[in-house]
């Protein structure tokens, strides 16, 4: 059957069995269980360690704007195809881009999806992290021992490849119980991030001396706007922390109802994202304001892992109540941490689920599958931060694929017959189609040549494209290449089962 | 605080956190016209 005719046929299909093809034990139960395992996929680590760092190194104020306007020119958009293309295929990324997209175009939902696994392998060490944390925190051990001390001897350490193994292990069992278990895990954990999330942010803002932490972060140098480093960091971030265009989105939209409304959601998702983020923000820059003023360049200049894993300790120790409110900030991070690694491993499932595997066995497969190549990164930060590098870009171009998949199903067509379908509680005008066809595909491209040339500046062309290098852009276009290559060999597989069920 | 960081907390904040919170509102309040059957599947709601 030629792409036009599936293409036709699937929205279609769904509204005429009313919609719901699936059987009720495979839907979330209610749009709450939706929206909050959506939620708990998009609020991870990114939104606690990266965004205060990156707000306050670009601006504060004017970075802000950039933030929000990213918010609405990337993440919600991007975010409506992914929740169109879920619903409406009621598949994985890789077969609803051969089923809505073309048979040809199986390859951009294998990258989406090969991408977001290779980041699930790692993601799983960086749960482990935390979780080990949250019992140092609970035992006191992180009071005892001075934090730097006692993460250069736990990080890429046997112990590390054991909490990655736990952490692991809490992802399946969860997943275990499919999309009722993952709704109801969420129904929990994410209430209770919001809870600890605004507690600790309050706890911050009502030190002596957090205003200045304010002052930091909100403080405009409308000069800065000038500088297009500081708009493409606000879009990193926003590609970053609201999971919009890595295809989980789309995991979850499987389980939805077919009368379910994608774009209001998709705004409550992207605005519940980044009211997290600045929680955070200001959580992080009022205590290191508050307690360490001294050090604030140096605290906010540290890495995600440093600021997080050393200073954070460091500041608790020395905060009235600290040792309580360092228990509540792991507790947080854990549960970001774990809800986004739980739909990492709801995508790897699905994929197999798709190609005919039992559903159990496909996630003891992908468990399997992470818990071995999880462990380079386990016991290498310098490995976990070249895959960090690799795919953490690679998710600009999962985007893309997105944007431009989202044009060839039709735009305005994907508009009016699922973003606005029977069951939104917002009508979306054509302001989407121009922001899909036209402004994320520029803000992809420009943002993977901007990441790209950075890397290049200042140094030798030889070091640079280095595949041996960690992060050099060597590395980045070998990786992606031996990826690119194998998809493009392996899309007739890929795009197996398409045309048989069509 | 300098006048300008309070002005921009408070259109940030306003805009993230009041955003959520009427889209919130909005959501369950749609959520529970659909459970009484009570609402049409095309409202004439403009984009936000």
């Amino acid at each position: 059957m030629c792409g036009r005719c599936v293409r036709s046929r699937l929205p279609r299909a769904d509204q005429e069995q009313g919609g719901d093809s699936l059987k009720s034990s495979e839907q979330f139960g209610s749009r709450w269980g939706l929206v909050l395992a959506t939620l708990g996929m998009a609020v991870g680590t990114g939104n606690i360690w990266r965004f205060p760092r990156v707000a306050a190194t670009n601006g504060g104020g004017s970075f802000l704007v950039a933030w929000v306007v990213f918010l609405l020119l990337w993440s919600v958009p991007l975010m409506m195809v992914e929740f169109s293309f879920g619903k409406s295929a009621r598949r994985g990324p890789v077969r609803a881009f051969a089923d809505l997209v073309s048979r040809r175009s199986a390859w951009m939902g294998g990258w989406v999806a090969l991408c977001a696994i290779c980041i699930m392998f790692y993601y799983s060490v960086v749960a482990g992290w935390c979780l080990r944390y949250l019992y140092a925190s609970l035992t006191g051990e992180l009071t005892r021992t001075p934090s730097s001390a006692f993460w250069d001897g736990y990080a890429g350490s046997w112990t590390a490849l054991g909490t990655h193994f736990i952490a692991l292990g809490l992802g399946v069992s969860v997943v275990w119980f499919g999309v009722k278990g993952i709704e109801r895990v969420a129904k929990v954990l994410i209430p209770t991030l919001f809870l600890l999330v605004i507690a600790l942010a309050v706890r911050a803002v009502t030190l002596p001396g957090a205003s200045a932490g304010l002052e930091f972060l909100f403080t405009p140098h409308w000069g800065d706007l000038a500088n297009p480093g500081i708009w493409i960091q606000a879009l990193t971030q926003n590609a970053w922390d609201t999971g919009a265009g890595w295809g989980l989105i789309l995991s979850y939209a499987v389980y939805m109802k077919a009368r379910e409304d994608v774009p209001l959601n998709s705004f409550l998702i992207g605005f519940g994202n980044n009211s997290v983020s600045l929680l955070a923000g200001i959580m992080v820059l009022c205590t290191v304001f508050a307690i360490n003023p001294g050090a604030q360049s140096q605290i906010v200049g540290a890495t995600n892992e440093g600021l997080t894993f050393i200073w954070m300790p460091r500041l608790f120790e020395a905060m009235p109540g600290g040792p309580f409110f360092m228990v509540l900030f792991f507790l947080a991070l854990a549960f970001a941490a774990l809800t986004s690694l739980i739909s990492m491993l709801e995508l790897g499932t699905r994929v197999l689920v798709d190609r005919g595997a039992p559903r159990r066995r496909a996630l003891l497969w992908v468990g399997a599958a992470a818990l071995l190549l999880g462990a380079p990164s386990a016991l290498s930060t310098a490995f976990l931060g070249n895959q960090d590098w690799v795919w953490g870009v690679g998710l600009m171009l999962s985007g893309l694929f997105f944007a431009l998949g989202a044009r060839r199903f039709g735009l305005d067509r994907l508009r009016r017959e699922v973003i606005n379908a029977p069951g939104a509680d917002l009508q979306i005008g054509r302001w989407w189609s121009f922001v899909i066809g036209v402004v994320v595909p520029v803000e992809a491209v420009v943002l993977i040549l901007w990441w790209l040339v950075k890397e290049a500046a200042g140094n030798r062309l030889a070091d640079v494209l280095n595949p041996l290098k960690p992060f050099s852009t060597g590395t980045v276009l070998l990786q992606w290449a031996v990826l690119l290559v194998a998809l493009l060999a392996a899309n007739r597989w890929l795009a197996g089962g398409a045309e048989e069920e069509a | 605080m300098n006048m300008s960081a309070v002005v921009m907390m408070i259109v940030v904040c306003g805009l993230i956190w009041g955003g959520f919170v009427v889209l919130l509102t909005r959501a369950v309040r749609q959520e529970g016209a659909k459970q009484n059957g009570r609402i049409d599947e095309h409202p004439p709601h403009p984009s936000p």
